[in-house]
């Protein structure tokens, strides 16, 4: 029994070493991009944003934007770094600022998010797995806000976000408290965030659009009950005012889940 | 508690420590305590159920002892037919209740009948099939004087149940387990290694191989309307391999769970798939299911013996009530339809026991002949299982009609296409590991058993390290619905 036991210790340990060994390997040598995990469009905008372009359009995005263009794909004129909504505006400042680091060269800038999106606090069940794995780490820690900071304290396990075998898994803490939403639109981190883009648009001269890709019938009565007062905490005002104009809605089924679409392709030229 | 669930990984140290180091000084200790822990391991789904579990004990148990006492030929029938009446009777409540009031409702519907009645919002008890036909072997072997009725009501319901088979079997017979609670376990070291590696093969097979291929199967089953006839036949050899992996990986969990602590359950799977005729094919899928039917209700219907008749009669009331016990759905009735009218031509020329070994037998590879009847017995099978999968009749025989259409020869359409990729060659990788064993009780039982220990333990470490790295998103084992 005592060897078995041994055996038993002495296998979990070196399964644990073999683990980490295996996964450095794996986070190094950028394999861990060819397994099917949630959020692996975002490593692929993280080694795009890092790269030149001479496409004068960027377009930052969600997932419903991603359905339409994806990061994967080559469009004519527009360079598309859209991932997933749970990137927050912040996770989209890295990559912009890493874009234009690179000395990429736009002249404009295209926010194209549902709603909701501009609504993420990181305080979702995705933050971990969306966010803390790819950010999180010394290449933008200077880039977070003090009150970003804060917010990823909250989350169990975040100085865990970095060590090999969490990184390339799927595994991700279940988010045991989140706060209490006190905004209607926008998050406290997103307006952060959006005027932050703004300040790389004055001092990288590039205009910034702002838009909706095609939202369900249902989600109509959210916007309208949209606090547009919010708005003015940002320094996109007019910005903002378009966006609205912009939202057009399609009947609930052109959707697989009431927000992504079930044929993206048909509005890639709208 | 789930196998491959954080909660089971904490619950089974827990008891084994227990069972090993505090229980091990006498037999009672070590029975109560698998009781006890067994109705912890039930009670984490829904403590609720565990009275029926109780009752069905202590029913079973009581119609055992006046089985011991009783010699009148018709009273011990009562007693038979009461334990019969009680277990079917919670199974077919619990199980088949609304199926049977919506059928009798469309039935009348039929001739203008209009009758209305409310379906009941029934749960159905996890595991209640297969504790239902562990208790059912028990009172008919004391019936038929097999089996000596046990007094030791622990060891009996530690029998019941004995939390690594209760919930998705095998079904062991009482003449199998019961006996082994009769006797103070001792601790056998190769006993446990074996175990452990058997455990290990049974969360692959689900972690790495079920619930990636559900991930695919499910997107294509659920959306076949939209997709072309290549990605509906993958997406039925995905719920082949989803299915096999699901429930031989169970079967293997528990066998190597019970081995941990001194017991010996019987094979549950032994690489169906490797089959070159479908009566082979059922010798080889749910071993403990198909000889349940077998002797408690084929033998008993006459069996091989009569006519051509009798003969068709039997083989499809035994598969036809092995569909039905898979759910309470016409579409596992007509599974096993499916697989009746597949073996009859077997059976009636007398060719249903011409493969009885393993395949290609001291061989690497099979012959073309081998290969050539084991692609078909395949084909068949992944064709079966369709209706099994399917939602409804009408959503079966759409999938097939979508297969065989023209889109059968074009470019299969579905999302996460690359991935899949993985997920093939994976498949790939747990063939040829299950051909190397398919001769061993599961398939790694013997590899690099003789070769040099490194070896062994780097390829146990690499086995783990691809149940961590490729772990396919959490699903419930299939099983757990019958």
């Amino acid at each position: 029994m005592k060897i078995f036991l041994k055996k038993i210790i002495y296998f979990s340990l070196m399964f644990l070493i073999f683990l980490e060994l295996l996964s450095f390997i794996i986070l190094v040598t950028g394999l861990f991009k060819l397994n099917r995990f949630p959020g692996r469009e975002i490593y692929n905008a993280i080694s795009k944003s890092y790269s030149y372009s001479n496409k004068k359009t960027l377009l930052l995005g969600d997932s419903v934007a991603s359905q339409i263009f994806s990061n994967n794909n080559e469009f004519d004129s527009i360079n598309s770094l859209a991932t997933n909504q749970a990137i927050g505006i912040a996770g989209n400042y890295f990559l912009l600022y890493n874009y234009l680091k690179k000395g990429n060269k736009i002249d404009s800038l295209v926010l194209f998010f549902i709603p909701e999106s501009f609504g993420n606090n990181f305080s979702q069940k995705y933050t971990y797995h969306y966010f803390l794995k790819p950010f999180n780490n010394s290449n933008y820690s200077s880039l977070f806000t003090k009150d970003l900071k804060i917010q990823i304290r909250k989350i169990n396990y975040n100085s865990f976000s970095q060590i090999p075998h969490v990184k390339i898994s799927s595994w991700s803490p279940k988010l045991q408290s989140p706060d209490a939403r006190n905004y209607t639109f926008l998050s406290p981190l997103s307006i952060e965030y959006l005027n932050r883009i703004k300040l790389l648009s004055l001092e990288y001269d590039f205009n910034i659009i702002i838009k909706s890709p095609p939202l369900s019938e249902t989600k109509r009565s959210f916007v309208l009950s949209i606090d547009k007062t919010e708005i003015l905490s940002t320094d996109l005002s007019n910005e903002f005012n378009e966006y609205f104009k912009s939202i057009y809605y399609l009947n609930n089924n052109e959707f697989v889940d009431n927000t992504h679409l079930k044929s993206p392709n048909k509005y890639f030229k709208k | 508690m789930l196998f491959n669930s954080l909660d089971f990984a904490i619950f089974l140290p827990i008891v084994f420590i227990l069972y090993w180091f505090v229980a091990h000084k006498n037999l009672k200790s070590q029975n109560t305590l698998i009781v006890v822990a067994s109705y912890v391991f039930y009670g984490w789904w829904d403590w609720r159920f565990l009275s029926l579990i109780i009752f069905s004990t202590v029913v079973d148990y009581l119609i055992g002892q006046r089985l011991r006492s009783e010699d009148k030929q018709s009273k011990r029938k009562v007693l038979l037919w009461t334990s019969i009446v009680v277990n079917l009777g919670f199974l077919g409540f619990f199980k088949y209740y609304n199926f049977f009031l919506e059928n009798f409702i469309d039935t009348f519907s039929l001739f203008g009948m209009q009758i209305s009645s409310n379906s009941l919002n029934i749960i159905l008890p996890v595991g209640i099939s297969f504790y239902t036909f562990q208790t059912l072997s028990y009172t008919i072997d004391v019936y038929r004087k097999k089996l000596e009725p046990t007094q030791d009501f622990i060891a009996f319901s530690s029998f019941v149940c004995f939390f690594p088979q209760l919930v998705a079997g095998p079904i062991e017979r009482a003449t199998n387990l019961l006996p082994q609670f009769y006797k103070k376990r001792t601790f056998v070291y190769h006993k446990a290694v074996d175990g452990m590696r058997q455990i290990l093969w049974g969360l692959f097979k689900k972690i790495v191989i079920a619930d990636n291929c559900a991930e695919y199967a499910n997107q294509i089953f659920d959306n076949s309307a939209d997709m072309n006839g290549s990605a509906l036949v993958l997406g039925a050899i995905f719920f082949t391999f989803q299915i096999y992996g699901d429930f031989s990986g169970y079967s293997d969990i528990a066998i190597g769970t019970s081995r941990l602590f001194g017991f010996d359950l019987k094979q549950n799977f032994a690489t169906p798939y490797f089959s070159r005729d479908i009566a082979e094919f059922w010798r080889r899928w749910h071993i403990s299911l198909s000889t349940w039917f077998r002797d408690y209700l084929y033998i008993p219907l006459g069996g091989s013996r009569g006519g051509t008749w009798m003969k068709v009669r039997n083989t499809f009331a035994i598969f036809l009530v092995s569909g039905f016990w898979h759910g309470a759905n016409w579409t596992f009735i007509v599974w096993g339809a499916l697989n009746a009218i597949y073996f009859l031509p077997y059976f009636l020329t007398n060719n249903n026991r011409k493969n009885l070994g393993v395949v290609a037998e001291g061989k690497s590879l099979p012959s073309f002949r081998e290969l050539f009847a084991m692609l078909t017995t395949f084909m068949l099978t992944v064709f079966a299982w369709i209706f099994f999968r399917a939602e409804n009749i009408s959503h079966a025989f759409s999938y097939v009609r979508g297969i065989f259409s023209e889109s059968f020869f074009s470019i299969p359409g579905f999302s996460g296409r690359t991935d899949a990729l993985i997920t093939l060659f994976l498949i790939s990788v747990f063939v040829l590991v299950e051909w190397i064993g398919r001769k061993d009780k599961f398939a790694i039982e013997s590899i690099l058993l003789k070769s040099d220990k490194i070896f062994r333990y780097l390829f146990y470490l690499l086995l783990c390290f691809t149940i961590f790295y490729f772990k396919g998103d959490n699903q419930e084992f299939i099983y757990f619905q019958f």
